[in-house]
């Protein structure tokens, strides 16, 4: 496996929405990155449809079926269209089969009658438990994931990505206690190796057929971290801390790519800029048309370099507009369709520039995300490229330093909680052994005793 | 226009405002504090030897001096230009919420750390505003309040006995008469034991001695117990010790008038006083 | 009727309880008991205060007559009484021993010396009922528990012994939250103990509206609709449904059963209110942000700001007490398997309340309440005399791990952190930056899914078929100041209206009387005749 130790965008300005350096090619004509921004539609399957596979395979029917028909009735030229697996889907290799294919089914009639370029992600749910043994290796959860995946590629899935959960354990302590040390060893080290054993065997299912392996996303870590520490008044996680989170992630959901994933990055992947400008793979992200399923302080400054534009999710269920399916896929779409105007006009850094500059110095969380910034982060990790834990670290350690530059520039202010969280962060960073080895002995015997669900064999530690 | 020139143009506020800095106020390092701005010295090396004590940081405090002292700096100039500054914008961060009550013990310990070095050069104790006798009752272990007591009053400029906790009675007379405080405070947290302070001064009368005020606090004491016996004061909280002290050196008060002006001296509404 | 029985006694801080036990059939018969002290005071120093400054002879006749009161609220022959077990902390049972109590009443060696005291030996005996003056036959033996330290008595140890860790593997904590808690960290058999002394608001004292547990005491509450519900005890001290008030003004918002009928808010109702106040932020320490800065509930009563600074205050104690054991003993408060709660405040308490306010620690997973483990142990001792000496030998096991607070620095600094926390309004993110800045631990995260296991529906297990009896005291004494005036300041000035004066003759009830914390009496007599220490005669 090749580490990136080389950034391959040559500054940050190169960068926009729409044009990745390696765009992709899938099935029914799309192309992503490749000068267009897609909407991406999401939708979760109603309460009440885990109870039967025939059940499952009408909702997500029905899903497609109305994404479809919005698509056309608003004059959309393209979109993604992803469904998140709940338990039952993965746990069942062959609902995820029939699902699917009936997905597959339907998209590909609407492509042969309009012509529309259409993008199918299928995402299996990481169902594996650390804590239940044999752990998070060789589980039957963890074989029936990699039948999900494979079951999606066979079936017609343009894409198979997922939302792993490696080093959960150790950073959802770290995170509800404000300890700098066990965010870094969950996500940088732990999320590090347990990615690189899922993205190698998926990158070899997806290689048996039709279906590129796209991406992962810290879901489980980082926006822990950022749904924690919550709106501007809550206090259950610094801010500060859950930036430097955010940027240890973009190191450890790089492994992806490294392994052969080849994007459009998952959407709810915050850190997905950072990897893009490491790496030049299209991206997928969310903000302001994600609001059906959370709130963040980035909105618009999301949006400055996607390719994808999600609206993460949202149940399936009636609004006033339409069915959910419908109304989200017509935000995304006119958010889309403005990107794309601004492309076609020659715009699109005027534009890239505006959605940075609202949010950028909203919140430090933000602030780290501004493409000039996540480039100065994507820097910092491939200087040290070939140890996740040593490029986690710098990867903190620089996030840091732009906050610290951004107060000490008077642009961004900060509460007495977010900057002794962060200082007394950095200070740890900065006191870490500059071995990896060394750290993860330390790490090991702190937090093997201290986290019950924590089983470092799960990791070969 | 460029990225920065945009960035440059517009007026954040319009746009976002953080609200949880506007509630809280933005954090900024305790120099930068508009009135600690006016106590800190810009002075080397002064500057370092307070912001040492303002930063809770006891070694660096200890270097500061000795590098200070090795220089020829006068010692009493580190203690009052230097140490002292420190310390009277802790206690000014303090009383404005700032720092908080482990802030006080540690810089005082880094503050007690300089001037003891100081006064090794000194071949003396120091000049100070006055001798301030501090005691918890005999038979009390609760000192938290005394030693409160005694780092505002240090921090204020005194030379603060601390006598500890359980002390005699006659051990409080004995360091009476031989440090002749101008006052003297004494804690007491137990309904047994606060009955100690008449016990004092009536030894104290016994022996024919008078100190201007004893100054009585802790949880269990009340102010109408305290006035029931002379030559004594209801202290009420460890940060009016030092003022009541300033109202007898600087204004000659005796105990009768800090029981009646104990509002005004301190400077504050006090529930117990009105 | 010839059958033989036995007494099993309780001597609280806030109150004395009786079982009468038919030996012959091993069943309890009845239960009696007070809902105050004989003796003036809020708390144990008071007591033994007041023993000292009037007379330790004086104190424990007032105990032993307030005692046989109760005993004969059982119903039963006394004269068939074969046994008394008595259990309490070491102040309640050496005033009912009668003997040495002065070594409790103060700290450090000074006092001792001086007054040349020597410390009693407070080891498991047993005493004839003649000598202590119990009416009952007169060659009843009375078992009395040892210590197992000084402040940590034979109540600390019936806890440890009913919460049966004493044989189980495991980490456990175990403490009885009264006025002063015993607090012990048992780890694999091993005892580390600690006595924190967090002050009477955690029974409802010193606080304004406060009142110790008794009909019309407000004792829960909870979140409904947009007001607070409270629950209320009646004159059974059944917990009744009371009113839905909008604690920032007092509206009601709906008239419950008790509506009008509450006279006072009790310790748990305070604990219950601090966190509801925590939890939506009508509380930010050491403020209360309500247009009056009060918390309003039914029947006008509400809590002041002082009030909140005086109930975290005591449940910092709890904190700070506990953590400093997990420090002293090199474990982590996430490693305890299971916290016990004993005693009446900690069986009444709801504990998720407790959790999110710091008395028990945060992470605390299973619950268990234990309800009055010194009855209980008493009650095992009658009918099981052997247990005194079986009891002796663990007492002297635990001697060696005993943490005295007072010379711990650990616990200093924890609260002195207290402090700054529920006084000057540190934050709880600053406290635990400040915790692991001083190396210790930090708090760790509320757990969201507590077990309790609540074992009984009383804090006394069984009542008897006889029932509850609820015994009034009626104690008095009496002392006469000669050049009196007559002028009945000092009874205008009694708060608990305890005082008579009649010609130059008062008479104080003690059971009402606020004692050497209070003496209002004395200190507001104008012609300075009126001396507390010379109530002497009973009547
Ligand atoms: C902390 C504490 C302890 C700690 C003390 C640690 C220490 N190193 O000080 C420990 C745990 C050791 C302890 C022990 C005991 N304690 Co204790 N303790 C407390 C507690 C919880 C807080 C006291 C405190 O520190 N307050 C904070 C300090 C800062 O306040 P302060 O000293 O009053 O000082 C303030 C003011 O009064 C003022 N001040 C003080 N002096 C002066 C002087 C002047 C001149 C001025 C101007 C101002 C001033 O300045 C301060 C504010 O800025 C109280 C209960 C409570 N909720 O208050 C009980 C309490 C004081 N303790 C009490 C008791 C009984 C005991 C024990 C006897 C209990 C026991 N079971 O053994 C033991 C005594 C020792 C023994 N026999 O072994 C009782 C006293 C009851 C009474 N009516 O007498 C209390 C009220 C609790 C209760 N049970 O009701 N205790």
């Amino acid at each position: 496996m090749k580490r990136f130790t080389r950034m391959i965008y040559k500054n940050p300005d190169e960068m926009v929405f729409g044009k990745a350096k390696f765009p992709v090619s899938q099935r029914w004509n799309i192309q992503i990155g490749a000068g267009y921004v897609l909407p991406e539609i999401k939708v979760a399957p109603v309460e009440g449809s885990e109870e039967s596979k025939e059940k499952m395979v009408s909702e997500c029917r029905n899903i497609t079926q109305s994404a479809c028909d919005r698509a056309v009735a608003i004059g959309l030229p393209a979109f993604m269209l992803e469904q998140e697996h709940i338990f039952q889907q993965t746990n069942n290799p062959e609902w995820t089969a029939e699902c699917t294919q009936i997905q597959a089914e339907t998209l590909e009639n609407y492509h042969d009658e309009y012509d529309i370029k259409i993008s199918l992600r299928a995402t299996p749910a990481d169902i594996r438990l650390e804590e239940r043994s044999p752990g998070l290796r060789e589980s039957d959860y963890d074989n029936k994931v990699m039948e999900s995946i494979e079951a999606s590629a066979a079936n017609g899935a343009s894409d198979v990505a997922i939302e792993t959960i490696g080093g959960k354990s150790v950073s959802d302590y770290g995170i509800a206690r404000g300890d700098p040390k066990a965010i870094l060893f969950g996500i940088g080290v732990l999320g590090s190796i347990d990615m690189e054993y899922m993205w190698k065997r998926i990158v070899n299912v997806c290689k048996k057929y039709d279906c590129r392996p796209a991406g992962d996303t810290d879901c489980a870590q980082a926006n822990t971290a950022m749904f924690m520490a919550g709106g501007l008044l809550d206090k259950d996680c610094s801010h500060t801390l859950a930036a430097l989170a955010r940027a240890m992630a973009a190191a450890r959901s790089l492994v992806a790519v490294e392994c052969g994933a080849i994007g459009p990055l998952k959407d709810c992947g915050y850190e997905n800029p950072i990897i893009k400008a490491i790496s030049g793979v299209p991206i997928a992200t969310e903000g302001k048309n994600a609001v059906c399923a959370h709130s963040d302080l980035m909105g618009n400054l999301t949006a400055a370099v996607t390719d994808v534009w999600s609206n993460e999710s949202v149940y399936h269920r009636q609004e006033m507009g339409g069915t959910t399916p419908e109304v989200w896929l017509q935000a995304t779409g006119y958010e889309a369709a403005l990107m794309n105007t601004a492309l076609q006009t020659g715009q699109e850094k005027v534009l890239r520039d505006l959605y940075t500059l609202t949010d950028k110095y909203r919140d430090p969380q933000g602030l780290v995300l501004a493409y000039d910034n996540a480039y100065r982060i994507g820097e910092a990790i491939v200087k040290y490229g070939n140890d996740p834990y040593l490029r986690s670290r710098a990867a903190a350690l620089e996030a840091g330093a732009i906050i610290n530059e951004a107060v000490d520039a008077k642009k961004m202010y900060l509460t007495r909680f977010e900057r002794d969280s962060l200082d007394s962060a950095l200070k740890i960073f900065e006191g870490l052994p500059a071995e990896s080895d060394q750290f993860i002995d330390e790490c090991l015997r702190k937090y093997s005793r201290k986290i019950a669900e924590f089983d470092p064999k799960s990791y070969e530690l | 226009m460029s990225y920065e020139e945009l960035e440059n143009k517009m007026d954040q506020t319009f746009i976002a405002v953080r609200y949880n800095v506007e509630i809280e106020g933005a954090a900024i390092k305790p120099e930068e504090d508009l009135d600690v701005v006016n106590i800190i010295p810009t002075e080397e090396p002064f500057r370092a030897i307070a912001l040492a004590v303002l930063y809770e940081d006891r070694d660096a405090s200890l270097a500061n001096v000795e590098k200070a002292l090795a220089n020829d700096i006068p010692p009493i100039d580190i203690i009052n230009k230097g140490l002292m500054k420190g310390m009277d914008a802790v206690s000014l961060l303090y009383t404005k919420g700032f720092y908080f009550l482990p802030d006080l013990m540690l810089a005082g310990d880094g503050m007690m750390e300089g001037i003891k070095e100081c006064e090794k050069v000194l071949g003396h104790k120091s000049e100070t505003k006055g001798t301030v006798v501090s005691f918890v009752a005999e038979g009390d272990p609760h000192d938290i309040g005394k030693n409160l007591v005694v780092m505002f009053l240090r921090a204020g400029g005194y030379e603060a006995i601390d006598m500890g906790r359980d002390v005699p009675t006659v051990d409080v007379v004995k360091a009476i008469k031989e440090h002749k405080p101008i006052f003297v405070t004494g804690t007491a947290l137990m309904t047994t034991t606060m009955t100690v302070f008449p016990k004092v001064v009536e030894a104290l009368q016994k022996e024919g001695l008078e100190v201007p005020a004893i100054g009585c606090g802790g949880g269990a004491v009340r102010k109408d117990f305290v006035e029931s016996f002379p030559m004594s004061v209801y202290g009420v909280e460890a940060y009016h010790a030092p003022k009541l002290a300033d109202a007898i050196v600087k204004d000659k008060k005796t105990w009768k008038d800090l029981r009646k002006e104990y509002a005004d001296i301190v400077g504050e509404f006090v529930s117990e006083y009105s | 009727m010839n059958e033989k029985y036995a007494i099993a006694l309780d001597i609280g801080t806030s109150g004395i309880r009786a079982q009468a036990h038919n030996l012959e059939t091993s069943k309890i018969i009845s239960t009696a008991i007070t809902l105050r002290h004989p003796l003036p005071g809020a708390n144990v120093v008071d007591h033994l205060h007041f023993a000292i400054e009037v007379g330790e002879e004086t104190a424990h006749k007032l105990l032993i007559n307030t005692i046989n009161d109760v005993i004969k609220n059982l119903g039963i022959n006394l004269e068939n009484v074969e046994r008394v077990a008595v259990c309490g902390n070491p102040i309640q049972l050496s005033l009912f021993h009668n003997i040495e109590i002065r070594d409790l009443a103060y700290w450090g060696d000074n006092v001792l010396k001086r007054l040349n005291i020597t410390p009693p030996s407070r080891d498991a005996t047993i005493v004839s009922s003649d000598k202590i003056g119990l009416e009952v036959n007169q060659k009843a033996k009375i078992y009395i528990p040892p210590a197992i330290k000084h402040e940590i008595g034979a109540d600390a140890l019936a806890m440890l012994f009913k919460s049966g860790v004493l044989e189980k593997n495991g980490i456990f904590l175990v403490a009885d939250f009264g006025t002063n808690a015993e607090i012990a960290l048992v780890i694999n058999g091993d005892v580390y103990t600690c006595s924190a002394a967090a002050g009477p608001a955690i029974e409802g004292q010193m606080i304004e509206k406060g009142k110790l547990a008794s009909p019309g005491a407000i004792c829960d509450f909870e979140i409904v609709d947009s007001g607070w519900k409270s629950q209320v005890l009646d004159d059974e001290l059944i917990v009744k449904e009371g009113n839905i008030v909008d604690p920032l003004n007092g509206n009601i918002i709906y008239k419950g059963y008790m509506d009008g009928k509450s006279n006072g808010i009790t310790g748990t109702g305070v604990i219950a209110a601090f966190s509801l106040g925590l939890a939506t932020k009508i509380i930010s320490l050491p403020k209360i942000k309500s247009p009056d800065h009060m918390i309003h509930l039914q029947d006008e009563i509400y809590l002041s700001e002082k009030d909140i600074i005086m109930i975290g205050k005591a449940l910092g104690a709890f904190r700070a007490a506990y953590l400093t054991l997990a420090e002293e003993a090199g474990i982590l408060l996430t490693e305890i398997d299971s916290t016990y709660m004993a005693g009446a405040s900690g069986f009444y308490v709801d504990p998720h309340k407790s959790l999110g306010v710091g008395q028990i620690p945060p992470s605390s997973q299973e619950i268990y309440q234990l309800g009055n483990t010194s009855l209980a142990m008493a009650n095992d001792i009658v009918m099981n005399p052997d247990l005194l000496e079986k009891l002796q030998e663990i007492a002297k096991g635990m001697r060696s791990k005993h943490i005295m607070l007072a010379t711990s620095s650990i616990f200093e600094k924890i609260y002195s952190l207290e402090l700054a926390m529920c006084e000057q309004g540190m934050q709880f993110w600053m406290y635990n930056n400040w915790l692991n800045k001083y190396g210790f631990q930090k708090i760790p995260p509320q757990t969201s899914t507590p077990q309790i296991h609540k074992i009984f529906e009383r804090d006394i297990k069984e009542l008897g078929k006889n029932g509850l009896k609820i015994v009034k005291i009626n104690s008095t004494l009496m002392a006469d100041f000669e050049e009196c005036t007559n002028c009945m300041t000092c009874t205008k000035n009694c708060p608990e209206r305890a005082l008579k004066m009649e010609n130059g003759t008062a008479t104080v009830r003690t059971d009402l009387c606020n004692g050497m914390g209070c003496l209002k009496c004395e200190l507001s007599c104008p012609e300075k005749i009126f001396k507390f220490g010379k109530f002497l005669s009973m009547k």
